[in-house]
């Protein structure tokens, strides 16, 4: 059983420090167009094709708001337990870039469409945390500069420009990496069950800051640094660990933490400054007055709510009262919409801890392996059933079957196809298994000798002698029994 | 003096115009006799008024997400670039 | 007809009907007088050879096929997008900027058949109050009799309202922030309409200050303002601070007088130093709306002198971010002196590219806007704007029109005023607090001044009431009869 949870906490010579983390997570609104224009959302090779007006920030363009991502945030919203604010404004934070068309991102500042939600991570099999979230609130995402396509000149690429963004911030209730992991990876389900986010980090459509501070307990809250440039959980969790344990060597050796922004640099595993700016930002945010305040209904939220999927925490619950699984196979299971649904199928008239131990263990490693989705498992549920209904009918033994889904997962073949073809059926006949033990019992007056003394350890030697002849075919529990008696007579 | 040279070149930093010294001297003097001007309005009791965001009353219009929009012609997209290589377009080069 | 140039739109249009006159004839008589009008530099870019084009279709039209303005030439200020054509706002930044789109108020005038022929100088982004910041020279206001003194037409639309002084166009398009129709209508003698903020998308209008900037037509006498306007208006879904309230029936009401309606006159408006010629044309106002059956009502406005000041912060700041997208990436001017980096190429590029006035506004604006002034300054602002529309709701209460003059004096000489800002924004004194409610307003002409110029009364209306602020200005100005022309000679 798991001992006690304790928060990881950097230990020095002297001292124990606490690690205190809030995440600003930008989640990529699923949309067919962008937030404020009739731009293409999707992601596309050409450069600066299928765009608005407003994308490249003509003169005289206005946005317009997409319902669509409106009601987007207001799932997500709800799906994180969240208020749904019914008014909610449009600032205008400037600031210039090239990839910025207008000069300006259009944002939400004091007035979000979602503040206050939660939600719950699992901090050991039986404990689960609560992290707060401080706001939802959509934005406008950026567009991309190519800085390695000249050498003297940056490129840039307005495709991106405008698309629908969340950015959900945290309470900075993390107290170590592994919880800030655990965040996202909880955060990033939620997205995919309501279906507002694909949660893709590699491609960027979810991405994430992270405020690491440091303190010796009870003391005050030190000061913090926010690292960019989090692609990945992995890197998220590296990144933290290191700027924590960097802030710690900063204080102990005297010095102070500068408040500031750094870069997690994945070759090196290190956190760094980023580039100074020549000047601090000062982004002064204002209503845009090109829009109007978002006025929300609650028949309009309510609708919503009734399109809210059944969520990670719930089926977790029903898994283990439904199902009796164990903490963790729910757990596991819960992540995933399509793991899930995976599931219930092959669960279905079935022993259900067999079958979230198959998709944990055998099935996982090999999607793994193969860069896999659940979705595009070559072995469906249906068909790794009829494996495990051979297995339970003892007609191929655990060992075989394995072999077996080796077989399905590389070939898409069915199990009885494979099994058939490559005569790996189970002798379970007691007449044809009790013809090889005698011809061994016999021939090995020895062995038999020793049993009837005492030695029964000689029992599994002889169990091995009759798998080596049947070519692990047999059914061991048949073969024990039958040994056992022609060893007594 | 509500404002100096020196705020003056950081309100031009920030809005990203390159000032001559003349002009900020030139700047100082007018933004400093505006702000004068502007501070009557500090003699207005504004307790417990909302600020205006917005002077029209209508609901907020929203856009459906179709599919089938209609993009800007291709060719006119870098029409006006002032530099551009392909289908980018181009700015000095930026050194994160 | 010999001087159709001068007739009113709806004659034009029956001219055109009953063959009196073709169309082409017609924008070829308005291209000789452009042509003639060089020398006040009212005109950015002349479009002729696509109006004569245009022209040849109308008249190839059969007659059931015509358009309410078909054939009808107007002049556009050079803030309205117009696709293929140059649009400039009168900015180096934006020189040589060919707009890929149309803009919604020129689609609409388009689509009723209306020919662009010429686009119109103004102060550059609209900013100013004399077109005296436009990029392509001052304008010079055609009242102008003694050419070594000219005359400003005022600002920000001066062009287009010069163009109606001196009969260029059938009608012609500007833009009003804080006045900038209303005052140069004053100064150049013409009837300048803004209606209620939200009337006219402002979809494909360069933006100066979003939520003040209105689109609204100069013309010669109410009536063409009336047919203008209700050929400019629309609910915008490419423009989401466009009103879905229906536009009333201009025509329907507008001859039938003023007798019942109550007048408000503002004493916050009668202020120290303005000429007693401005006095006695207001006075004049109050007299025939008497004689026609109003009521004159005095009323309070207690916060009209905050006015102004809250103005100049809330223009410049949504100014500053407005024309943040003029960096020199995606189109207009970059700077073509030698830069290092980004930033550089920002700072010159703006620097070079935009104008003395507009860089004062922009630095205000970023001020007001910056970290540690913001609720000083813009928050406290939008407070006070707030103050500002109770007044006139307030007063609404009880009146149906308000009448002022629309200008503090009558047409400057050029650089005048242009040493000192704030003496050149006292000239908006009485347009900006109707701008700042969005209350649709209009200027037509009153009387001439001593010195033989324009003034102008205004007319300020409640929301969403152009009819009866046009009714209204319809009875003034039957009354008035006001029938000087600008001493053109033999233009």
């Amino acid at each position: 059983m798991m001992s006690e949870y304790n928060a990881k906490k950097i230990k020095s010579a002297n001292d124990e420090w606490e690690i205190i983390i809030g995440l600003e997570v930008h989640a990529q609104i699923i949309t067919n167009l962008k937030l404020f224009s009739n731009g293409a959302a999707e992601f596309r090779k050409e450069a600066n094709h299928k765009l608005d007006l407003l994308d490249i920030g003509l003169p005289g363009t206005l946005p317009v708001i997409n319902r669509m991502a409106v009601d987007q945030a207001i799932k997500t919203g709800l799906a994180l337990n969240a208020t749904i604010n019914k008014r909610s404004i449009f600032d205008r934070k400037n600031y210039f870039y090239p990839d910025l068309p207008l000069g300006y991102q259009i944002s939400q500042f004091k007035d979000p469409i979602v503040s206050e939600g939660f939600i719950n991570i699992d901090i050991s099999d039986s404990k689960t945390k609560t992290i707060k979230i401080e706001r939802l609130h959509l934005e406008q995402d950026a567009g991309k500069s190519l800085h390695d396509q000249s050498p003297d000149k940056t490129f840039i690429d307005y495709n991106r420009a405008g698309v629908a963004l969340m950015e959900i911030v945290s309470y900075p209730d993390l107290s170590d990496w592994e919880e800030a992991g655990n965040y996202l990876t909880k955060l990033r389900s939620i997205l995919r069950f309501v279906n507002t986010c694909d949660g893709n980090m590699e491609e960027g459509s979810l991405r994430c800051d992270a405020n690491v501070s440091v303190r010796k307990p009870n003391e005050p809250l030190g000061t913090r640094c926010e690292i960019k440039n989090l692609n990945s959980i992995k890197n998220l969790m590296k990144a933290i660990e290191y700027e924590a344990t960097r802030q710690v060597t900063v204080l102990e050796g005297g010095n102070k933490i500068i408040q500031e922004t750094r870069l997690f640099d994945t070759n090196s595993g290190k956190t760094k400054t980023m580039r100074s700016k020549e000047e601090a930002h000062d982004y002064r945010y204002f209503p845009d007055p090109d829009l109007l305040p978002l006025e929300l209904t609650d028949k309009r939220i309510e609708d919503i709510s009734k399109t809210l999927p059944e969520l990670p925490d719930d089926l977790k619950i029903r898994l283990l009262n439904q199902y009796g699984l164990s903490a963790y196979d729910a757990r596991v299971i819960s992540s995933d919409q399509g793991t899930t649904e995976y599931f219930e199928v092959l669960s279905n008239n079935r022993d259900a801890k067999q079958a979230a131990n198959w998709i944990i263990t055998n099935l996982f490693g090999k999607l793994n392996d193969s860069g896999k989705s659940i979705k595009d498992s070559p072995i469906d549920a249906k068909e790794l059933g009829k494996l495990l209904d051979l297995i339970n009918k003892q007609i191929i033994s655990n060992k075989i079957a394995k072999e077996v889904f080796e077989e399905m997962f590389t070939s898409g073949k069915s199990a009885a196809t494979i099994i058939e073809k490559k005569g790996l059926k189970q002798i379970s006949n007691t007449d044809e298994i009790e013809g090889i033990v005698d011809k061994i019992i016999s021939s090995n007056e020895k062995q038999k000798k020793q049993y009837q003394s005492g030695n029964t350890k000689v029992l599994g030697w002889f169990v091995g002698q009759v798998m080596k002849e049947t070519k692990g075919q047999a059914n061991p529990s048949v073969v024990n029994k039958v040994i056992i008696d022609k060893l007594k007579k | 003096m509500l404002i100096d040279e020196k705020i003056t070149r950081k309100i031009a930093t920030l809005a990203k115009i390159d000032l001559s010294e003349q002009e900020i001297k030139e700047y100082t003097k007018d933004l400093n006799n505006i702000l004068k001007w502007m501070e009557e309005l500090k003699e207005v009791d504004v307790s417990n008024i909302k600020p205006v965001t917005s002077i029209t009353e209508n609901k907020l219009y929203e856009r459906d997400d179709i599919s089938h929009a209609i993009y800007v012609e291709q060719e006119k997209v870098l029409l006006n670039a002032p530099d551009k290589v392909g289908d980018y377009f181009t700015v000095p080069k930026v050194i994160e | 007809m010999t001087n159709i140039m001068n007739a009113d739109i709806k004659n034009i249009i029956k001219a055109i009907a009953n063959k009196e006159y073709s169309v082409e004839e017609l924008v070829n008589d308005f291209i000789k007088k452009i042509d003639k009008l060089d020398k006040f530099n009212l005109v950015s870019e002349k479009l002729y050879d696509e109006a004569i084009l245009q022209a040849k279709k109308a008249d190839a039209k059969k007659k059931e096929d015509r358009l309410p303005l078909e054939g009808i030439p107007i002049a556009v200020k050079d803030i309205f997008c117009t696709e293929g054509n140059k649009t400039s706002a009168s900015s180096n930044i934006l020189k040589n900027f060919k707009a890929p789109y149309e803009s919604t108020v020129t689609q609409s005038l388009k689509n009723a058949g209306a020919i662009i022929i010429c686009k119109t100088n103004m102060d550059e982004f609209a900013m100013g109050s004399a077109s005296d910041t436009c990029n392509l020279g001052n304008v010079i206001n055609p009242w102008t009799k003694d050419f070594s003194k000219p005359l400003t037409p005022g600002g920000s639309s001066g062009g287009s309202a010069g163009i109606m002084a001196a009969s260029g166009a059938c009608f012609s398009l500007g833009t009003d922030t804080g006045g900038s129709i209303r005052q140069p209508a004053s100064f150049c003698g013409v009837v300048g309409i803004k209606p209620t903020y939200g009337r006219c998308s402002r979809f494909g209008i360069i933006a100066f200050a979003s939520s003040l900037d209105q689109a609204g037509p100069f013309t010669k006498n109410v009536e063409d303002g009336a047919l203008a306007l209700t050929h400019m208006v629309s609910y915008d879904k490419k423009d989401s601070t466009t009103s879905m309230e229906k536009m009333p029936d201009l025509f329907k009401n507008l001859k039938n007088g003023v007798r019942g309606l109550k007048i408000g006159i503002p004493k916050q408006y009668d202020i120290e130093g303005i000429p007693s010629e401005i006095k006695d044309l207001w006075n004049k106002g109050k007299k025939i709306l008497e004689k026609l059956g109003a009521e004159i009502i005095d009323i309070s406005l207690p916060h009209t002198k905050y006015a102004l000041p809250t103005y100049y912060i809330i223009a410049p700041a949504e100014a500053s971010a407005n024309l943040a997208r003029y960096d020199g990436v995606k189109y207009g001017y970059r700077s073509k002196n030698k830069f290092e980096d980004l930033n550089e190429m920002y700072c010159k590029t703006r620097g070079e590219g935009f104008g003395k006035e507009v860089k004062r506004r922009l630095l205000i604006g970023t001020y007001v806007l910056s970290s540690g002034y913001y609720d000083a300054y813009y928050l406290h602002a939008q407070k006070v704007r707030r103050r500002i529309i109770e007044d006139f709701d307030n007063a609404f209460n009880k009146i149906d029109l308000i009448l002022t003059p629309t200008a503090p004096s009558d047409a400057f000489m050029i650089g005048e005023k242009t040493e000192d800002p704030i003496s050149m924004y006292l000239n908006d004194i009485f347009t900006v607090p109707s701008s700042l409610a969005g209350l649709p307003a209009l200027s037509l002409p009153g009387a001439m001044s001593d010195n033989g110029r324009p003034l102008g009364l205004q007319l300020i209306g409640n929301t969403f009431c152009e009819d009866l602020l046009l009714r209204g200005a319809y009875a003034i100005e039957q009354e008035i009869c006001f029938k000087n022309e600008p001493p053109l000679g033999n233009l």
